[in-house]
């Protein structure tokens, strides 16, 4: 490979690297907590842990700090750490039925059963900059949440687990079969023990999908609400919660809660045409670490495209989404580029100059003949 | 509450807690058998159509305890070797079927905590629940 045909510049490489360090710690500001980040910027150490397909909020907040608020550097260093990590096993399988659901919302039904809950969300909020948190302090902060609790409704309760909105047309026959029956996995493939390969299972392509970063995602699902596809989804329900990590008890066996993970979830439904004739919705699903609704949405919407029978757009071919919505992989092409490619770059030119040469004599010819 | 319920409950206790849970196992005889260790876990979760796959790892700390021949075993999310042997020691303790001094006093103590994580907890399903919300249609909708 012509970029390795290089060496030397270690002292400036290593000087490089302190002075990037040095641009993080020059000003004058208080050095920055990773609790500060864990708490305050949640949404992206919950966008870093997505990408990076490690649920690890301490890790993720220092992680933004060292790469100086870039997630795309952040979510490579939790990969990278994270193969320097044993693997003690393989949870057991979670129903997100059994989410502690701190927001659900639906937008094809007005009344689900358990009430649709707005959540933390910024949703309602005028994208405006509010100049109030440039005296944030501790007395503010006080102040702020005295009034959030005394202003609660004395009847406001919240039930433990909420049933699924797509039950509803379940029920009624509306929406296509399970797939699992159609396309039986034994076990769940594992594209971190094996290398991807197409046509694939359902359950290696959620799990590519989501360690998927969320601009891509975005930018294929987009395309396909825009038009370049077929697909114009519903949002059957999105809900952010609590999923518990249950594995087994290593002396009896028995399911052991090890703690909870923050997850977002969603499931949007589209029109198709049944198999026995019959019109049904089909589903399309999306989940991810921590809050991050944008990448879920997307998620559910690229898997459905991708169920799509004759693909004719970019989002609806498998093997082009998969491909392309991985942040690290797609990254670290795009930064190779930084790298000496002297000697490739030294071929191009030799090879232009020789058919420069070669058009010229082409061109001296036809004007002889002329 | 079962006991293993009862042990999830050292996840969230402030670390001032989490070393007075240690001191009161200082005169036990409790063996660490496997020495805290970090290492990953993977999710596998169920899509809406039964499916399962992996949605990624979790950062885990493990740790395994003795108590009178009965092994105990304390796994918590992230790195916190201190608590993973305190769950470890508590579950041990609590699956011991020989009835001891120091399980009363264990319950006693996670029983207090799981009164301030039910606190703790029903603020935020108060603050979660106010925001349940009834949309009216527009006339003619």
């Amino acid at each position: 490979m012509g970029y390795v045909a290089v060496k030397g510049g270690n002292e400036a490489i290593e000087r490089a690297c302190r002075l990037f360090a040095h641009e993080r710690t020059k000003g004058t500001s208080p050095p920055l907590g990773v609790e500060q980040i864990k708490e305050q910027l949640y949404l992206a150490a919950d966008r870093v842990m997505g990408e990076g397909s490690l649920y690890a909020p301490d890790l993720a907040a220092l992680a933004i700090k060292q790469s100086a608020g870039d997630t795309f550097e952040a979510a490579f260093m939790l990969r990278a750490f994270r193969a320097t990590q044993q693997r003690l096993g393989y949870s057991l399988p979670s129903s997100t039925e059994k989410m502690r659901v701190v927001r659900r919302i639906s937008s094809a039904f007005k009344d689900i059963p358990g009430g649709q809950i707005l959540g933390a969300t910024s949703d309602y909020t005028l994208r405006l900059l509010d100049f109030d948190l440039l005296k944030d302090d501790a007395a503010r902060r006080r102040a702020f949440r005295e009034q959030i609790f005394s202003s609660l409704p004395a009847d406001a309760e919240i039930p433990e687990t909420f049933p699924k909105v797509i039950r509803i047309l379940r029920r009624e026959g509306l929406l296509e079969e399970t797939l699992s029956a159609a396309h039986p996995e034994e076990r769940a493939f594992d594209i971190t023990r094996q290398p991807l390969t197409f046509p694939a299972s359902r359950s290696a392509k959620l799990q590519a999908l989501a360690r998927g970063e969320t601009g891509g995602m975005l930018a294929l699902a987009y395309s396909s609400m825009r038009g370049y596809g077929d697909i114009h989804p519903t949002l059957g329900e999105l809900r952010i919660g609590y999923l518990p990590l249950t594995v087994p008890h290593p002396a009896t066996g028995e399911p052991y809660v090890a703690g909870e993970v923050k997850v977002t979830e969603a499931e949007v439904l589209a029109r198709m045409q049944g198999s026995d004739g019959m019109p049904r919705f089909s589903l399309g699903y999306g989940i991810c670490f921590g809050q991050n609704e944008i990448k879920a949405i997307s998620m559910a919407i690229l898997d459905r495209c991708t169920r799509t029978e004759k693909p004719n757009c970019p989002a609806e071919d498998p093997e082009f989404v998969l491909y392309h919505i991985d942040g690290i992989e797609a990254m670290g092409f795009c930064n190779h580029w930084k790298l000496p490619h002297y000697v490739d770059f030294l071929s191009d030119l030799d090879r232009l100059r020789k058919a420069q040469e070669m058009a010229r004599a082409g061109k001296q010819q036809e004007r002889r003949r002329c | 509450m079962s006991h293993a319920d009862l042990t999830v409950l050292i996840n969230t206790m402030d670390e001032q807690q989490v070393e007075s849970l240690l001191e009161l196992f200082a005169n036990e005889e409790l063996t660490v058998s496997r020495p805290p260790r970090t290492g990953l876990v993977m999710l596998t979760v169920k899509d809406c159509f039964e499916t399962d796959f992996h949605l990624g790892e979790v950062l885990v700390t493990e740790a395994r305890v003795v108590f009178r021949g009965c092994e105990g075993y304390g796994m918590i999310p992230g790195e916190a070797p201190r608590r993973a042997l305190a769950r470890a020691a508590a579950d041990a303790v609590l699956r011991c079927s020989e009835p001891t001094g120091i399980q009363k006093d264990l319950r006693a103590f996670l029983e207090r905590e799981e009164a301030i994580r039910e606190t703790r907890l029903a603020e935020e399903a108060a603050l979660v629940a106010a925001t349940k919300v009834n949309f009216d249609l527009m006339p003619g909708a």
